[in-house]
């Protein structure tokens, strides 16, 4: 090992507003894993396929400790009325239970930030390894074929989210 | 030049050993390979001691000398503010922690993030910074590490680990530091037996590699 490297690789230090990165090929990817949804506003307890089967689909991956992903929760909450009825909606935490933190506790968070739709966990964060994600929020679409159509890393806004239920709708 | 087109590689630079053969009694896990001579890398290495420093716990005032931990030990390099890759690489440790929970191995193992901003994280700091994390504290395996100053953050986390960080610009929400991401598995003998070299380490691996360490 050499001792010092001047190299500071440009990992992002500071929550970004990005873009929603549309996706044109199928080839683009392939997204096949099984969460297990809790109790919640809006959620019933069951194990779920991501992504769901025959309907558009926009999957919310995001974490409890995530300040930005409270804040989106806005945006979502205003799209998921809007279109809640052509698309689903998926909130999905990496957050693994136990150690004193459990699905009630997601639960509570859900319930304080206006949750109204399926929300689950991953445990040993399939679905953001299926789908490249790095940080959180991060959004998918897929279409209803199951194809991701669209991601969107960072604070996503209500243009933003329509953004992607028109690309996946 | 060839170290700056390795470090953008990030974590794609490391591939899983399969060698397959164990080394002296000192590694568990098999040779870890690398798409260059570990040599120059930056950072430790399978088979290399883990760099020997002695830090603070400011929760519990615990020192930890990285050398005789005397378990398998998980380090990561964080600062509490960032809003980025240090909260995917301190929430994988945490998963990783809930998976040893209520377990036999849970006082077998140890997770030590090390900061590079001791100027805001102090104890009060992190012990807000692992409620929100919903780290266990209480569970007796997990301790910040935290430099005493800027300058040995900068000694400890760049000079000896390898890691770089550079302070930015301060925002409305304050300065950050852009950074390499690493986390470093080290066995109960203080060697090196993995460097996860990414921003979203995987935490099954992780798991599966201590428990391995635990034996």
């Amino acid at each position: 090992m050499r001792r010092r490297s001047a190299i500071v690789a440009g990992l992002g230090a500071v929550a970004t507003l990005g873009s929603v990165q549309v996706l044109r090929s199928r080839e683009d990817g392939t997204v096949n894993e099984e969460v297990l949804a809790i109790d919640a506003p809006g959620s019933s307890a069951g194990p779920l396929e991501i992504p769901p089967v025959g309907t558009p689909a926009v999957v919310d991956l995001f974490a409890t400790w995530c300040g930005p992903c409270g804040t989106q929760m806005r945006a979502l909450r205003e799209v998921h009325r809007r279109y809640g009825e052509s698309a689903r909606f998926i909130s999905v935490t990496n957050e693994r239970l136990g150690g004193g933190f459990e699905a009630a506790d997601i639960a509570t968070w859900w319930r304080e930030h206006g949750g109204a739709w399926t929300v689950a966990v991953d445990e040993g964060s399939d679905v953001m390894r299926a789908v490249g994600a790095t940080s959180l929020p991060y959004l998918v679409g897929f279409d209803a074929t199951g194809q991701v159509r669209a991601t969107h890393g960072g604070l996503a806004s209500t243009a933003d989210v329509e953004s992607i239920i028109q690309t996946v709708g | 030049m060839h170290r700056r087109a390795l470090l953008r590689a990030g974590g794609a630079s490391i591939l899983v050993g399969v060698s397959g053969c164990l080394s002296g009694g000192e590694t568990v896990l098999n040779r870890q390979r690398y798409e260059t001579d570990p040599e120059n890398l930056p950072y430790p290495t399978w088979g290399e001691a883990v760099p020997e420093v002695t830090l603070s716990d400011p929760i519990s005032g615990e020192e930890v000398r990285t050398s005789a931990v005397g378990v398998p030990a998980a380090y990561t390099f964080f600062f509490s503010h960032c809003m980025s890759v240090c909260p995917i690489l301190i929430g994988t440790l945490r998963n990783v922690q809930a998976g040893f929970a209520g377990s036999d191995q849970q006082d077998m193992v140890r997770f030590l993030p090390i900061t590079f901003d001791p100027v805001r994280d102090d104890g009060r700091r992190l012990e807000e910074y692992a409620d929100e994390m919903n780290i266990d504290l209480d569970a007796g395996n997990w301790a910040f590490l935290r430099p005493e100053t800027a300058e040995r953050a900068e000694t400890v986390v760049t000079d000896r680990f390898g890691v770089v960080f550079d302070r930015t610009e301060a925002t409305g929400e304050g300065y950050m530091f852009a950074h390499t991401a690493l986390t470093l598995l080290v066995n109960a003998d203080g060697i090196v037996e993995r460097a996860y070299r990414t921003g979203s380490p995987d935490e099954m691996q992780i798991t599966a590699d201590m428990e391995a360490l635990v034996g």
